[in-house]
């Protein structure tokens, strides 16, 4: 029984690892998909937006109260916008960002493309002449990969509006202070490395999301189990990889 | 077909509002790092750097103006700190500026603070090596405070002894809270003041007779200025000079005779000195006695007898009226 569990998690990896090496193959090939690109980019982004700026507007807010008696006790008050935005900025924003797109553009991907697969749409595509990877596969991890730091950037920015008014429901803070502050202690080290892991973030949760869509089986159940599926391993993924840059970051000391 | 578009749009403005935040965000980043102003290179060296680290702040009497851009060892004990300097900034900052490593209030980041020294027109240029002052350690501070809090706790011990000495009862500080002592001492600085104008007065009236007895004024001035009378007091100390020399020889002579009545070599100092004479004189004395006694027996006899005892009688009844 373990022996089959193992033995399936490894060859999913090899799959995987194939189907990311086949997307690396198809990417940079012509013809390119410029028109489902866009569509797919206005469909992660735009459609994600307002989840992803609610939430990041509530997680301002909400750990600038919670952080806000810690720093009273110590009569560090005056610090709240710099270690509100360094956190949010270095780890809470991109995390949650990453986590939402794996909900929503992991799951959707994975239904779509299953849902495809098992009515045989994809291979009707490959009949047609049309190379169905480079369609559905190339253009929704560009799209991923591409907007997902967009949207870790706008949820930044949102955030760090709601801790804005967090800081303002306790203490008053002038609108030009707070954004000095926080620019006073934020550094290149604490924006880049967030954008950076943000692409791989977007990467993973577009290719997980297609990956387990391709290859789904089953018929309609599958379709199931490959967007529960897609949602699962990208969340798991996300956090493996957000390690991963902790530790980077840390050997190159950027912190 | 227009859908495609507007979603178009709305895929670009989403696009582009994001690309904006992020260059906003880095812009405002790097400008409080000073990475987009011109800046010029200085550099100090320290013994200890205490932590400090690339990208700490350099501040020019509390105002941002660099950052720490290089801390390296070039010696065992000295190491250069090379900071950027806004360059606007360096139009304030002279070249006798001093360094010193500090700290961003008590449990912040460590800084630069670069301090005014002489006087002068001579601007900071680039690669200039700042004059420095080492940070103060905080382990030698704390270990001043403790020796501090040592002498502090022998002094308030001290100071304990003493104020239980000031309370006690014995003290002086009774004295000094003791109403009756200040009302003595309100009544004795009265007094002292009366007898002060006493004292005037009388040293007014001494003057007064002083001046008086120079002037020969009054019975002593006149005693005191009058030669003729200086003159008989002379002669009277002479005069009783001659008395006081007679006494002595009359003391020199009542010294012999009384040596010679002690010794006996006069009659009265025989008579005065001989114990059997004294005898006699008491058995004389002794006799008479008895004789008398006698002779007032024999008296009362003869009272008694015939031949005296009209006689008597006549007597008693005293002298015969004169007719």
């Amino acid at each position: 029984m373990k022996s089959t569990i193992l033995k399936d998690f490894l060859s999913e990896t090899g799959d995987l690892t194939r189907f990311t090496m086949s997307f690396f193959r198809e990417a940079f090939r012509p013809r390119y998909e410029f028109s489902e690109f866009l569509k797919q980019c206005y469909v992660i982004g735009n459609k994600t937006l307002p989840l992803v700026g609610i939430t990041g507007f509530i997680m301002g807010l909400v750990i600038t109260i919670q952080s806000h008696p810690s720093l009273k006790a110590f009569g560090a008050e005056s610090w709240l916008p710099s270690v509100v935005s360094v956190s949010l900025v270095r780890e809470i924003i991109p995390v949650i960002t990453a986590l939402i797109c794996a909900g929503k553009i992991g799951s959707s991907i994975g239904a779509e493309l299953g849902s495809m697969k098992v009515t045989e749409q994809i291979d009707a595509m490959e009949v047609s002449g049309t190379n169905p990877f480079k369609y559905l596969v190339v253009t929704r991890v560009f799209a991923a990969t591409l907007i997902l730091p967009i949207l870790v950037v706008l949820s930044d920015a949102i955030s760090l509006y709601g801790a804005y008014l967090g800081i303002n429901l306790k203490q008053v803070v002038s609108f030009d202070l707070f954004t000095n502050q926080i620019f006073e202690k934020l550094t290149f080290s604490d924006v880049l490395p967030s954008i950076i892991k943000s692409y791989f973030f977007g990467f993973c949760i577009g290719i997980i999301g297609c990956f387990k869509g391709f290859y789904t089986i089953n018929g309609t159940q599958g379709v199931g189990r490959s967007a529960n599926s897609a949602v699962v391993t990208a969340t798991f993924v996300v956090f493996i990889i957000d390690l991963m840059a902790a530790q980077i970051a840390d050997i190159f000391q950027i912190t | 077909m227009k859908k495609e578009s507007i979603n178009k749009a709305k895929l670009g403005a989403f696009v582009l509002i994001g690309t904006t935040c992020l260059i906003l965000g880095l812009y405002f980043i790097g400008s409080k790092k000073n990475i987009f102003h011109s800046t010029i290179d200085v550099s100090a060296n320290f013994n200890n750097v205490g932590g400090l680290m690339e990208g700490n702040n350099v501040r020019f009497n509390g105002i941002n103006v660099g950052t720490v851009s290089k801390v390296t060892a070039i010696a065992d004990t000295l190491i250069k700190v090379d900071f950027t300097i806004d360059e606007e900034s360096t139009k304030y900052i002279n070249k006798y500026v001093v360094a010193s490593i500090g700290t961003d209030g008590l449990l912040g980041n460590k800084l630069v603070n670069i301090a005014p020294g002489k006087k002068g027109n001579q601007p900071l240029k680039e690669g200039f090596v700042l004059h420095s002052i080492n940070p103060v350690q905080m382990e030698s501070g704390f270990r001043t405070l403790s020796a501090s809090n040592e002498n502090i706790k022998m002094i308030t011990n001290d100071i304990k002894g003493i104020t239980g000495k000031i309370n006690s009862n014995n003290s002086i500080l009774n004295l000094l809270t003791d109403k009756s002592l200040s009302d003595n001492i309100r009544n004795s600085a009265v007094n002292f003041r009366l007898a002060n104008n006493n004292t005037a007065v009388i040293t007014g009236n001494l003057s007064k007779i002083v001046q008086d007895i120079k002037s020969g004024r009054g019975s002593v001035g006149a005693l005191l200025t009058d030669t003729l009378f200086s003159g008989k007091l002379n002669q009277t100390i002479v005069n009783i000079q001659a008395i006081s020399d007679s006494v002595a020889i009359i003391s020199g002579n009542f010294k012999t005779i009384s040596k010679k009545l002690e010794n006996g070599s006069i009659a009265i100092g025989t008579l005065l000195t001989d114990t059997s004479f004294i005898q006699n004189v008491n058995k004389s004395m002794e006799n008479i006695k008895q004789g008398s006694r006698g002779f007032s027996e024999n008296m009362e006899a003869l009272k008694h007898s015939l031949i005296f005892k009209k006689y008597f009688k006549k007597l008693k009844k005293g002298p015969k009226p004169l007719e």
